[in-house]
């Protein structure tokens, strides 16, 4: 058998796929929420007719940390910006995941400029939401979501959809492990009140790492 | 289940993406069944045999003999 050395150098001359997968999606994850702060910071400068100094300063370091990670994204050639050759039915599951971080984005934008009445800034805060946003968001997620979702699975390889599969399973499990026991914790006064979004980014975490996981390994 | 698929690949000089253009799959299935750490589908299976030309049985070794 060949040497697998010879026939895929160009391949193995980059970090492991789990690690740029891993750093992609991270950066990625990172360059969102720096976006929406950096949102969050201008429009609260346009309320208040300028910038203070401590806005002035941390719009700088973000705007730095954008282009540190833009560059960690770019370093790390994901196959969209390498040019890789694919078939059409990959291009489009991978388009399909790109849709995937940008609806994210928008939505956490939405959100954080919508928080902002209220003087908060976090995208997955509990405080009160104007109506109008709410219904706007929730119909982008019950519209988007099964669409998206049906599409990347008819354009997806089997490869790809038992990694997703693996990981999804393993994060019903999680979940199977954590709303129950939260709730038993909470009803005896043991911890706080059951955070959805919390049980949420768990499950969503674990569903990614594994499928990444999965993909690479 | 060990396979030939590397070989096969080399022979005709195409990296793994460019097996996964002709397989319709990502070049990371087409590393996951070269390593053997993904077996393929009945179907898939059949496209590889057939884009090489060969019986499935001379790609694939299911290590029962």
């Amino acid at each position: 058998m060949t040497n697998s050395t010879e026939i895929d150098a160009p391949e193995n001359d980059q970090p492991s796929p789990f690690r740029r997968w891993l750093g992609v999606g991270t950066l990625g994850f990172i360059l969102i929420a720096l976006l929406g702060f950096v949102t969050g910071v201008l429009m609260s400068a346009a309320e208040r007719g300028g910038f203070t100094t401590r806005g002035g300063v941390l719009l700088t370091v973000a705007i730095f940390l954008i282009a540190l990670c833009a560059w960690g994204v770019v370093r790390l050639k994901p196959a969209i910006l390498t040019g890789e050759p694919q078939s059409k039915k990959t291009k489009r599951a991978n388009w399909v995941l790109v849709a995937c971080g940008v609806l994210g984005g928008v939505i956490g934008l939405t959100l954080s400029i919508a928080g902002l009445e209220n003087g908060d800034f976090g995208v997955f805060s509990n405080g009160p939401l104007p109506p109008t946003v709410a219904i706007i968001v929730v119909s982008a997620i019950a519209l988007l979501t099964p669409l998206l979702s049906f599409y990347w699975y008819a354009n997806a390889d089997e490869f790809e959809k038992r990694a997703s599969g693996d990981g999804a399973i393993i994060a019903m499990y999680v979940y199977s492990v954590i709303a129950p026991c939260w709730w038993l914790l909470e009803r005896a006064a043991l911890i706080p009140p059951q955070e959805p979004m919390i049980v949420y980014l768990l499950v969503i975490t674990v569903w990614g790492l594994v499928w990444l996981y999965r993909k690479a390994n | 289940m060990k396979n030939r698929l590397k070989v096969l690949r080399a022979e005709r000089d195409w990296s793994q993406a460019e097996l996964g253009m002709h397989l319709d799959v990502s070049r990371q299935a087409v590393n996951a069944i070269e390593t053997g750490k993904h077996d393929p589908s009945l179907p898939l299976a059949f496209r590889i045999a057939r884009l090489f030309e060969m019986p499935i049985e001379e790609i694939f070794d299911d290590e029962l003999d």
